[in-house]
């Protein structure tokens, strides 16, 4: 038997809001196929599981994708949208990775530099405004 | 360098670097058998950053049984209601415990007073505070260059060199050693 695969219909870019068809071959027609986003970066990692479904005899699935967050890349986080198949174990089968985007590409967040003369002041003295 | 590029991204990190009691010189099966002498009531102690919670999470998984697991800190010193339900649920297993000494001192009396209906209490603590230590955690640059092989192996970063000056600047905290290394390694520090 093949290895298992997830093939996702079109080029895997996506709106925010629109369906995610696909295929699954090369496993046992069971478990179960998630749509979820992770969060990768600075900061403790976050996941959000959006849509799931029961693998079916076809091997089809429909997935719905909510209108956010979208698929971005910066300095200190980035999101990524993915597909995992997973066995009634709970083991992950395959994954894959989608763009969803009101753009279909990557929203790039620009580095923002801190502005120059805010430090804060803890201390006023008296007489200084 | 973008976050998913980075070596140091914090998901990264905690999956590299989970608890490996070698690298303090024991192994899993005497601290599981020291576990069971304590009566399954002990403490595990070090400062900010030691590796206190790595060490929870690796030993809670080892032990397989089931757990409640409590955070408390700084900034979260009350019981919440999710902590009752989980006081009331945990009855009879495991309690983990990240920073129940910062909790107020009525919300720990009650804490520790349902805590004695529960089959296992391991804490993370700055100090013992009576519970017996299973296990005192302390780092040094030595264990910090041991991690950073296994963070950056290849030294792609060219960080190595820097490693014993940061792991002084920030007092022994891997935790915030790593977030150092992460920002020089995005050009966010200098």
């Amino acid at each position: 038997m093949s290895e298992p695969l997830i093939q996702v219909e079109g080029d895997g870019t996506f709106l925010p809001g629109e369906r995610v068809r696909g295929e699954l071959s090369g496993g046992s027609a069971a478990g179960e196929i998630r749509l979820f986003w992770i969060t990768k970066g600075r900061g403790t990692q976050e996941v959000g599981v959006e849509d799931q479904e029961a693998v079916g005899a076809a091997g089809y699935f429909e997935l719905s994708l909510p209108p956010a967050p979208y698929t971005t890349s910066g300095t200190l986080v980035s999101i990524e949208w993915g597909l995992e198949w997973l066995d009634a174990s709970g083991e992950v089968l395959s994954a894959c990775e989608i763009i969803v985007s009101p753009t279909r590409q990557v929203i790039q967040l620009e580095r923002v530099e801190p502005e120059v003369g805010t430090k804060r002041r803890f201390f006023r003295f008296a007489g200084s405004s | 360098m973008k976050a998913r590029d980075n070596l140091f991204a914090t998901h990264r990190v905690e999956s590299l670097l989970e608890f490996d009691p070698g690298l303090i010189g024991s192994v899993w099966e005497t601290l599981e058998d020291r576990w069971e002498a304590l009566g399954r009531r002990a403490c595990v102690v070090g400062h900010h950053g030691s590796g206190k919670t790595s060490f929870l999470n690796s030993f809670s998984e080892r032990l397989g049984e089931p757990l409640v697991r409590f955070f408390f800190s700084e900034s979260a010193s009350r019981l919440r209601s999710r902590d009752f339900e989980k006081m009331e649920s945990g009855r009879g297993v495991l309690w983990i415990v990240d920073g129940d000494r910062h909790l107020a001192f009525r919300d720990r009396r009650l804490f520790y007073r349902a805590a004695t209906a529960a089959g296992g209490f391991l804490s993370a603590r700055h100090r013992c505070h009576g519970l017996p230590p299973l296990l005192k955690l302390r780092s040094d640059v030595n264990l910090a260059e041991k991690l950073y092989e296994r963070i950056d192996p290849g030294d792609e970063t060219g960080l190595k060199v820097e490693l014993p000056k940061l792991y002084r600047r920030h007092r022994g905290n891997l935790r915030h050693l790593w977030l150092s290394c992460y920002d020089r390694a995005a050009g966010l520090e200098r």
